[in-house]
């Protein structure tokens, strides 16, 4: 009977799904967008002279290339980040659809993301300053920047997961609980 | 759990199965099963009342309280 439930559940809720598949096309982007990061610096030193002509079009020197390496690594752990963070919530709901939302797993996945999430803004600091100081680059016309790679909601995300994970823990003791009722 | 349950005894006395029990108060053979053995973390008052009818006693002929029985 409870397989059935779970069948419904997963064929009647359609953002559910919905959601699961645009998680899933995020996954594959940010595993894309990692690879390129890891890739681009080696393509650049492989087809130097013609990249140092490009970037000199766009106003950025020379000496700043090996700055295009450390971006590209930091984009390619950011990424990484982000695909873990996407795959927790996947996972969170797989869950649902299997109807045990209030499991101990998903209260460590929470906890996870949340943490995942500090180190994704963490990251994103120094990229944007890099980004910034490309930007400003002596030939390029003075771009302001008001950002830092951190954002209040970035934050309240945070607060908001680890506050998530604890009603999750204590959701799951009360279903342990309940199961244990006859 | 220093709680006992004493299903067993009151079902001999009634001469009938669990699987029989089950089915007169509407509840799965492997919830009742939980009971018997002492398993179940928690008794609804609900279930109390059903067996107690059906078998035809007080809570207190069903549950007991054991300090023999260690804590699980």
């Amino acid at each position: 009977m409870s397989d059935s439930m779970d069948e419904d559940r997963r064929e009647h809720d359609p953002l559910l799904t919905l959601v699961w598949w645009v998680l899933t096309a995020l996954m594959v982007l940010c595993l894309f967008l990692a690879v390129f990061g890891l890739g681009a610096y080696p393509i650049i030193l492989a087809n130097k002279a013609y990249f140092v002509a490009g970037f000199a079009r766009s106003g950025i020197a020379e000496s700043a290339l090996p700055w295009i390496g450390v971006l590209g690594v930091l984009l390619a752990i950011s990424m990484a980040l982000t695909y873990l963070f996407l795959r927790n919530l996947r996972r969170m709901i797989d869950s649902v659809s299997h109807g045990r939302p209030f499991d101990r797993i998903n209260a460590e996945r929470l906890r996870q993301m949340a943490w995942l999430s500090i180190a994704i803004q963490v990251v994103a600091l120094p990229m944007t300053r890099l980004i910034i100081w490309f930007d400003a680059m002596p030939q390029k016309p003075n771009v302001h920047h008001n950002s830092d790679g951190v954002s209040m909601g970035s934050i309240l995300l945070t607060l908001v997961l680890f506050v998530l994970a604890r009603v999750f823990r204590t959701g799951a003791q009360m279903q342990e609980e309940l199961e244990g009722t006859v | 759990m220093a709680i006992i349950v004493k299903l067993d005894e009151r079902l001999h006395e009634k001469r009938m199965t669990l699987t029989e029990l089950a089915e007169r108060i509407d509840i799965t053979l492997a919830n009742l099963s939980i009971l018997k053995t002492g398993k179940a973390r928690a008794i609804r008052f609900s279930t109390l009342d059903a067996i107690c009818r059906e078998l035809d006693c007080q809570p207190g002929d069903i549950l007991g309280f054991s300090t023999d029985v260690k804590d699980t």
